[in-house]
């Protein structure tokens, strides 16, 4: 008997309709991810990346076909379960870091932990210390957003992702905004926590630098992963 | 959750410009309608308070069944009895909500200064209890110049001076008793009336040597009567067109001038306002369990406090629409800085959606943020109102209301109450409005907010 896969995604299909045409996002895409992959996204602009890591981080529900996180369905899942489910066990890491530019780095750490009634005070604030030493921003402990790089945004957005523990970690084009030096820095950052936290990362990037550390790599094309 | 409402209190330091200029809105807003909810207090304070004490009606006035419609006509018949007095004096006094309670006789007659008759319409008070009820907390905090006699002192500073009678302003003016008792020499007080020569200036100008009037009237059965009396004080009626034919004389010398012990009505005084209505049905029945067919009545029935019937409803309709117009500018207020906020912020709200918070989370802090904003606007508007009323107060501004003898002071009157009441009206409402505003877009789905260009 094979081993139940953590992410399963079984011939998933999304459209979105722009006026009058409608675009045909995903075409049957399937795969299965094992937990503790560091898996690639690539491919061109408007092949779908996006729209399947939105389907796997629970973002969107498909139009048909399933996605299966640890054996569950998670289109079947209620609103309210979704919410739960991306606050406790997926994190998120956007290209444009998309940090909340009144709190400070430690508040925007700790954002997601507000809402899970598991975690108490304590334990939430040795997490979020935990998280913002993981990505070496302690001096920066009490900065708003404006006052840092756009390495050091990043580094927090990691944080608040992976402050949760989550078994998944959905990335779209990470670092497409960063320099080289900290494009560099981050992928060695991602990988080093990958090995020690063994947490699946999924994101998508058009980032050679990245591509060539990366041992799997998903092509997509036209919304379809060809064989 | 506290963390929500520390997250919206940060939310309001974005654009600050925009959140002042709309709390600025809001707390002028609140301030106004505190000063004219204010002077609506203040208005129905001397309204009422001019009703219950002052034409001593009391909170509710007690009449032998039929007697409010046709004592007048009929006095006799409708009458309480001395024996009905005492039966209800028991009742009355067993009762904690009552504070205190007066009879009264009204009737009608003649007053004459041996050249000239006028008609007057009478009222008959215990001494001690008008002197109660004028002296009142409330009347010297409402309405204290109506309350004080233009000359004299009040009836019941006079037991040794028979038939002591107040005269309103205008008929004591008319009747040329200038002079009230302590103003009067007492050797001229104690001379023989001597007729004047009214035909001569010097003749009526003898007419203020002394404060004697005469009042005549029919008995019950229907006898002439007259009883002498001496003018202790000239007063101000609440209303002007009672001023030039009003008598307030003690029950005694009435019930003298009309041969009866019969009282038309009881005044009940209560210890608060508010139970009125409430305790007109509980007192009526008790009274009528005890074996008196009496109909009690409120302060705010218009057969009894007509003139307070009359100006409330206008003015309430006057203060709802002002305030209408004023809580339709904070809605549009707050609809259009929460429109504008979330605009800029919807790529956040799905950002939090992506991060577990769901929809009523996101939600709610768009409506934390919402009541903060107000709450602050309301502290300061209502800091505002305070001050412009305590200026407005202290500045002692005058005017004649309408239909009112004399000047009183123009007041604005927030009370605890209808401040919190107002907070309690305004701030819910800027979150509904505010709810309008943001619950399309925390219902819109998280790729679309997160796709947003917003910032």
């Amino acid at each position: 008997m094979s081993q139940q896969p953590f992410l399963r995604l079984d011939d998933v299909h999304k459209r979105y309709r722009l006026g009058e045409t409608v675009v045909h996002a995903l075409r049957g895409v399937s795969f299965d991810l094992q937990q503790g992959a560091f898996t690639a996204l690539v491919g061109p602009s408007g092949s779908g990346k996006s729209t399947l890591l939105n389907l796997v981080g629970c973002l969107d529900e498909p139009d048909s076909g399933r996605v299966l996180l640890q054996g569950n369905d998670v289109s079947r899942l209620s609103d309210n379960e979704r919410s739960r489910l991306r606050n406790q066990h997926i994190g998120f890491i956007f290209q444009s870091f998309n940090l909340v530019p009144v709190l400070d780095v430690y508040e925007n750490v700790e954002l997601p932990l507000l809402i899970n009634p598991k975690v108490s005070a304590g334990e939430r604030a040795e997490r979020v210390l935990q998280a913002i030493r993981d990505v070496e921003l302690e001096p920066q402990l009490r900065h708003l957003p404006d006052k840092l790089s756009g390495g050091q945004r990043q580094r927090v957005a990691i944080a608040r992702a992976l402050v949760t523990h989550p078994l998944l970690v959905v990335a779209d084009e990470p670092t497409a905004n960063l320099d080289s030096g900290t494009t560099h820095r981050l992928i060695d950052l991602l990988l080093e926590l990958n090995d020690k936290r063994k947490v699946t990362f999924l994101f998508s990037t058009h980032d050679e630098k990245l591509m060539a550390r990366v041992a799997h790599v998903l092509h997509l094309k036209d919304g379809a992963l060809p064989s | 959750m506290n963390h929500a409402w520390q997250l919206a209190l940060k939310n309001l330091r974005r654009n600050r410009r925009r959140n002042v200029a709309t709390a600025v809105s809001i707390a002028l807003g609140f301030g106004g309608l505190v000063l004219i909810g204010g002077y609506a207090v203040r208005v129905e304070r001397f309204l009422r308070t001019n009703t219950v004490y002052l034409q001593q009606t009391g909170h509710l006035s007690i009449y032998k069944e039929g007697g409010l419609e046709r004592g007048t006509a009929q006095p006799a018949t409708y009458a309480l009895s001395a024996e009905e007095q005492q039966v209800i004096a028991t009742v009355l006094s067993a009762r904690p909500e009552v504070e205190f309670f007066g009879r009264h006789l009204v009737g009608m007659g003649l007053a004459g200064n041996g050249c000239t008759t006028l008609p007057f319409a009478a009222l008959g008070v215990e001494p001690g209890v008008q002197a109660r009820a004028l002296t009142h907390p409330e009347v010297l905090l409402a309405s204290p110049e109506l309350s004080r006699p233009v000359k004299g002192e009040l009836i019941a500073r006079y037991p040794a001076v028979e038939g002591a009678v107040a005269l309103s302003a205008g008929l004591a003016e008319l009747l040329g008793k200038t002079r009230v008792h302590d103003e009067v020499p007492a050797a001229a007080a104690q001379a023989e009336v001597v007729l004047p020569d009214c035909t001569t200036k010097e003749g009526r100008g003898a007419l203020a040597h002394d404060a004697n009037v005469q009042l005549a009237g029919l008995t019950w059965s229907g006898s002439m009567s007259a009883v002498d009396t001496e003018v202790v004080n000239v007063f101000h009626t609440p209303l002007a067109e009672t001023d030039d034919g009003t008598v307030v004389a003690s029950l005694q010398t009435l019930q003298s001038l009309y041969d009866t012990d019969a009282i038309s009505y009881l005044s009940v005084y209560l210890r608060d306002a508010r139970d009125t209505s409430r305790m007109r049905g509980i007192i009526e029945d008790a009274i009528r369990a005890a074996g008196v067919p009496v109909r009690a009545y409120t302060f705010d029935d218009e057969r009894v406090g007509p003139y307070y019937a009359g100006t409330m409803p206008f003015l309430s309709s006057l203060v709802g629409f002002i305030g209408l117009l004023v809580a339709a500018v904070v809605v549009l207020s707050i609809v259009n800085a929460m429109t504008l906020s979330i605009l800029e912020r919807t790529r956040e709200l799905g950002m939090l959606r992506a991060l577990g918070f769901n929809r009523r989370q996101v939600l709610g802090l768009c409506l934390r943020e919402a009541a903060l904003l107000t709450a602050l606007a309301v502290g300061v508007g209502l800091l505002i109102a305070l001050c412009v009323a305590a200026m407005v107060n202290n500045g002692n501004v005058r005017f004649s209301p309408p239909g009112v003898p004399g000047t009183i002071q123009f007041m604005l009157t927030p009370t605890p109450a209808l401040c919190a009441a107002l907070a309690a009206f305004i701030v819910p409402l800027s979150v509904a409005a505010a709810w309008l505003a943001v619950r399309r877009t925390t219902r819109a789905g998280i790729v679309s907010l997160l796709s947003s260009h917003s910032s």
